[in-house]
């Protein structure tokens, strides 16, 4: 069965205006009477599709146009060109009936009040998004469940950790069950155990709800845990959309071929079978083409030295990523 | 049937429109929540509005008991006026909308109220209300201690009109006030400096709504200028009818009426100016 498309996006383009200020007292002056503007293409013709249900993770570094795609997405920002469809609205025209659909989480922003316990906001929320009271105390109780949150919800939030506080930001957008969720750097600025805690919510909650779900991060762990889809995203542009297991095998060309053996043994012995980035004399670890890999270990193996154990490893993403920036 | 069709509908509608209500109210609410947990804040305002306050009534009693007076006031008069300024300025002058709307342009706040499914000048309102509610909730009995102990000073409507009257320009006062300081706020779209342009216009609409002397002792030119600005139905023209001062206009009520109604869509218009250029720049 074809599944619905969610997101639509056509040639989309964005372009901030900015003026200039030279460092200086003249400048200054100067900036008075005349300003510089300048321009900065933050999109550059972005296209995508996005089906129901997905999980699709947007990675760059920082300013390469992730969140300000978001915003186009959410209807925060005009697209200076280009056309974007979510869930069949134009996102800019901010329509009730979609922002009653959507849910937008920033990690560096809060929606909950700060002075009040973040049930205050639930509460609230509740009344903005018209979700009836069945639907609340369900939705509700399973997320204070799934987040382990109980004991922190009748807290004032200013008291509240940052990881208690993306814990309860989570829960105040999805309190009306949307169809579509932008997440913005959820996990930023989290300890290791806050960022397992909030993604491993994020996963289930997409397998359960079917939710479509955009994050963007630049923790490779968050987009490389979650998604299947990965959208790479550096000065404005798509450099990579597609499987993480497609982006491993264009972009890791070698796989880590280590082998441990029982007796030490000279480096000329094995420098024959491949390129050597390790040597210890126990332990060498090559760096052999992906395709080469299946002969080059049956000629070790094949070779009368006594081999202990013999370990093949993908390149880790993080320096996957470098190469896909690097080209 | 098509009368059972017709009275589904209304309920439909009726249904819907209270929704949308509910969620101002819920705003409102929080916002009566929040001033809770700052109560100390009000007992400070309240303190301090009250010092000067007293100064004030002293200052004039002893002015007057030598002989002297203020334009064409009556002692009883001048302290009139100052006591409803005290009122307002514990009841509506505490309302920080300018203060919230530009630092939610500033700092970029403003963004989440763009998503969610709320009108943006709407759900301040409710924020006003809340905060108004709280703080008659709070001075009520200092304002009836007031006007017990000053019983003798305070000028008393002897028309029972006004008393019919007084609450609706009270209410088209404070929604005009609302709206006044709402655009003010709306302004930190272009300006850079916000905290020194709202003390700005702060300082200013307080003068000419009346906080700092009455409006009829200034030079006439003045007069002829505050005919076609709104600020004197923020505090002036209402303190004028209820304490008798001023015999009653139609237009007391019409004239603020048609600046809410006009200050309304301005404010809606240059909303949306404000988030036009806002977005060019990035949010």
């Amino acid at each position: 069965m074809k599944k619905k498309i969610i997101v639509e996006v056509k040639n989309l383009c964005k372009t901030y205006e900015y003026v200039e200020k030279k460092p200086g007292m003249k400048n200054s002056l100067r900036n008075l009477f005349k300003s510089e503007k300048k321009q900065k293409e933050a999109v550059k013709n972005i296209n995508l599709k996005i089906e129901e249900g997905e999980l699709i993770g947007f990675l760059g570094p920082n300013g390469a146009g992730k969140t300000t795609t978001l915003k186009m997405l959410s209807g925060v920002l005009t697209p200076t060109s280009g056309s974007v469809k979510v869930l069949g609205y134009q996102p800019i025209k901010r329509e009730k009936e979609y922002k009653m659909q959507f849910a937008f989480v920033m990690g560096q922003k809060s929606q909950l009040w700060w002075d009040l316990p973040p049930m205050e906001s639930f509460l609230l929320n509740k009344k903005i998004y018209e979700v009836t009271d069945e639907d609340f105390k369900r939705n509700l109780d399973e997320m204070i469940k799934l987040l382990d949150v109980s004991e922190i919800v009748n807290k004032q939030v200013r008291q509240l950790s940052l990881g208690e506080r993306m814990k309860c930001e989570l829960i105040a957008a999805l309190l009306h069950n949307p169809k579509v969720l932008f997440l913005d750097e959820p996990t930023i600025g989290l300890d290791v155990v806050a960022q397992k805690n909030i993604r491993d919510f994020i996963r289930k909650y997409n397998e359960e709800r079917k939710t479509t779900i955009i994050l963007t991060s630049h923790y490779m762990e968050d987009i490389s845990q979650l998604c299947k889809r990965i959208v790479i995203i550096d000065l404005g542009k798509i450099v990579f959309d597609g499987q993480l297991d497609d982006l491993i095998s264009k972009y890791a060309a070698n796989k880590k071929v280590t082998i441990y053996f029982d007796k030490n043994i000279a480096k000329e012995n094995v420098e024959k079978f491949g390129e050597i980035a390790e040597f210890d004399g126990l332990k060498v670890v090559f760096e052999i083409p992906r395709c080469d890999v299946k002969t080059v270990v049956g000629k070790i193996l094949a070779t009368d030295y006594e081999i202990n154990d013999i370990e093949i490893d993908e390149d880790d993403i993080e320096s996957i990523i470098r190469n896909v920036f690097k080209k | 049937m098509k009368m059972i069709l017709k009275a589904l509908f209304e309920m439909f509608l009726k249904s819907k429109k209270e929704l949308h209500m509910q969620k101002y109210i819920a705003v409102a609410t929080n916002n009566i929540k929040k001033n809770l947990i700052y109560k100390a804040n009000s007992f400070i305002m309240v303190f301090s509005v009250f010092f000067s306050f007293v100064v004030l009534f002293y200052f004039w009693n002893s002015i007057y008991r030598q002989g002297n007076q203020l334009g064409s006031y009556s002692l009883s008069e001048i302290i009139s006026y100052y006591v409803f300024m005290t009122i307002f300025e514990l009841l509506v002058v505490g309302d920080n909308t300018a203060w919230s709307v530009g630092d939610e342009i500033k700092n970029g706040q403003i963004t989440s109220s763009l998503l969610k499914p709320i009108k943006y000048l709407e759900y301040k309102f409710s924020q006003s209300v809340g905060g108004l509610l709280f703080r008659l909730m709070l001075f009520s009995p200092a304002i009836l201690a007031i006007f017990y102990f000053l019983r003798d000073y305070i000028a008393i409507p002897k028309d029972n009109f006004i008393y019919f009257i007084f609450p609706l320009i009270a209410v088209i006062s404070y929604a005009l006030y609302f709206l006044v300081y709402y655009l003010v706020g709306v302004l930190s779209f272009w300006t850079a400096d916000s905290y020194g342009f709202l003390f700005a216009a702060f300082v200013i609409v307080n003068f000419m709504q009346g906080g700092l002397l009455p409006l009829d002792l200034l030079p006439s030119w003045f007069a002829v200028l505050g005919n076609f600005l709104p600020f004197k139905y923020l505090f002036f023209v209402p303190v004028g009818v209820v304490t008798g001062r001023t015999v009653f206009e139609y237009t007391f009520v019409l004239v603020p009426m048609l600046w809410v109604v006009a200050l309304y869509y301005f404010a809606g218009f240059l909303y949306k100016k404000g988030l036009r250029k806002y977005e060019g720049y990035g949010i």
